[in-house]
């Protein structure tokens, strides 16, 4: 019981229970100005509802579909241009700073852009993005490709293997762990654009529910909607966390496995 | 008497100590995105509306300059983003800094703040937005609310790490209250605060600029959606390339920063 205890977070239980409970009484009790902040039981009903009508999971299912098909792209993407700037001394000198002024650039700046070159279409929500999803596989990658052992291209000279043997047998295994936490941010960072452009331009999926519900002045909708999508983004991060661990070399134990 | 030769040891090689600025990567990388501009340049069409050329944007950042509408974008962009980050950095060090100083209190607030931060902000900036409503103290709050959890999480991890010997120190020393805060905490955290602000800039730009799209105030943001309202896609992408350099040299300064500061413990 004493273990059991220890392991179960009660002091979090009891936060979570007080802060519920306090929401509750100050909203029902009206202390203090809350006439956009709806009663938990108002956004238990709201999210219930959502459920029961198809429309939470219609938008998590295109939400979900954009976020894999742009994760997918940014990840081969970001993998492909991450090993050109890493792989090469030249090429990062004259790359480099590039990439890090392309990244510089946020991507609710380039939402208007998008707007006018492909108008309020998912084709925008993919071409964002996978753009913006990129960057962090790119840098991982690059980064440990720059800092990688001369020794294992000995290796690679002493079975004479081909220069796609040597990148494909060599070096993609040696930065796993980098690729592995890269591809971890570029799924968070797809899920974020991802929302944000529904947010601003596609009327699909769950940013899209947010933000109808924000303009129809529907408090206990946007609630809902806000705290699902907390839950979906805590519950990817959990499941890329332990992927993570899974898929890595050596398992959760590799020293490699920095910010996973 | 024979002379003895002493042959002095050869003094060790002072190894240079690598210089800040090798934190940024070389500026001669910028040649890739020039060749890029240079080649649309080349290649675009003046009366293209989706592509309009670079020379065209410069003209257009310019009319926006002459107009006035460019330098009072430019005042309530950097108004909001730099008040809020520094209320961004005062409150979540004090807070990072409460929560990793109670193994209790950082276990009671864990669910909840793992909670929050996985919770993207651009979802958080319509929630606020409609209970705070629409002025300049609005968006300054929405990005304290929204930057401030990096901080908070990176602040009480660099706490939690202080070796418990220099908290004995300083108590045996009589070192108390603010003093203990400035001369052994703030120091020992300073890694973990610098990277917690690295995160938080990221965030604050975002953030910013997406609540002046939503229109809650008339900076960068809100210029961007008007000229795209009225397809001027010469001011958007002007605008762009502005926002772009801004975030980058902004990127630099912090890189620049956790590089003096790690450099600086790194010696201690």
């Amino acid at each position: 019981m004493g273990r059991l205890a220890t392991r179960l977070n009660w002091p979090g239980g009891i936060v979570i229970l007080w802060l519920v409970l306090a929401w509750y009484g100050l909203v029902t009790l009206d202390i203090g100005a809350f006439e956009f902040v709806p009663s938990p039981t108002d956004v238990a009903a709201m999210a219930w509802e959502l459920t029961m009508s198809g429309e939470l999971l219609r938008r998590t299912v295109h939400t979900t579909t954009i976020v894999l098909i742009t994760s997918f792209i940014a990840i081969v993407a970001g993998t492909i241009v991450g090993s050109i700037v890493g792989l090469n001394k030249k090429t990062f000198r004259y790359s480099m700073a590039s990439v890090d002024f392309l990244r510089s650039v946020p991507t609710i700046a380039l939402v208007p852009a998008a707007l006018i070159v492909w108008g309020p279409t998912t084709e925008s929500e993919v071409i964002l993005a996978s753009y913006a999803a990129s960057f962090p596989m790119m840098v991982n990658i690059s980064s440990a490709l720059r800092q990688r052992d001369s020794r294992l291209g000995d290796i690679a000279r002493t079975f004479r293997l081909s220069r796609q043997e040597t990148f494909v047998k060599i070096w993609l295994p040696s930065v796993m762990p980098a690729a592995l936490v890269g591809a971890r941010l570029s799924v968070i960072h797809a899920m974020i654009i991802t929302l944000l452009v529904e947010i601003t331009i596609n009327p699909e999926g769950l940013g899209w529910g947010l933000i109808r519900a924000q303009q129809a002045l529907r408090p206990d909708a946007l609630w809902a909607y806000a705290l699902l999508i907390g839950v979906f983004g805590y519950l990817l991060n959990v499941l890329l966390i332990v992927g993570v661990r899974a898929l890595s070399p050596g398992g959760k134990d590799n020293p490699g496995l920095i910010g996973a | 008497m024979t002379a003895i030769s002493v042959d002095r040891p050869a003094r060790p090689r002072q190894r240079s100590k690598p210089r800040i600025t090798s934190a940024i990567p070389p500026v001669r990388g910028l040649l890739a995105v020039a060749a890029l501009l240079l080649i649309w340049e080349y290649l675009g069409d003046p009366s293209s509306v989706s592509f309009p050329p670079p020379s065209t944007w410069i003209e257009a950042l310019g009319e926006r300059w002459a107009a006035g509408e460019l330098p009072a974008a430019l005042q309530i962009t950097g108004r909001a983003f730099f008040i809020g980050l520094l209320l961004v950095a005062a409150f979540g060090i004090s807070l990072g800094v409460g929560v990793g100083s109670s193994k209790l209190l950082d276990r009671a607030l864990s669910p909840v703040m793992d909670f929050v931060r996985s919770l993207p902000a651009p979802v958080m900036v319509p929630l606020i937005a409609l209970i705070v409503g629409p002025s300049l103290r609005s968006v300054i709050a929405i990005v304290v609310l929204t930057s401030i959890w990096p901080m908070i999480l990176n602040a009480s991890a660099a706490r939690r790490a202080i070796p418990s010997v220099r908290l004995d120190m300083a108590r045996s020393m009589g070192i108390d209250g603010p003093q203990r805060f400035f001369k052994i905490v703030l120091p020992s955290i300073a890694d973990g605060v610098v990277i917690g602000l690295r995160q938080a800039v990221v965030v604050a730009m975002i953030v910013t600029l997406f609540t002046e799209y939503l229109g809650l105030t008339r900076g960068l943001g809100y210029l961007l959606l008007l000229r795209q309202q009225r397809l001027d896609s010469e001011s958007v992408w002007g605008l762009i390339l502005l926002v772009g350099l801004l975030g980058y040299f902004l990127n630099i300064g912090v890189a620049l920063l956790e590089a003096r500061v790690m450099r600086s413990r790194s010696n201690s």
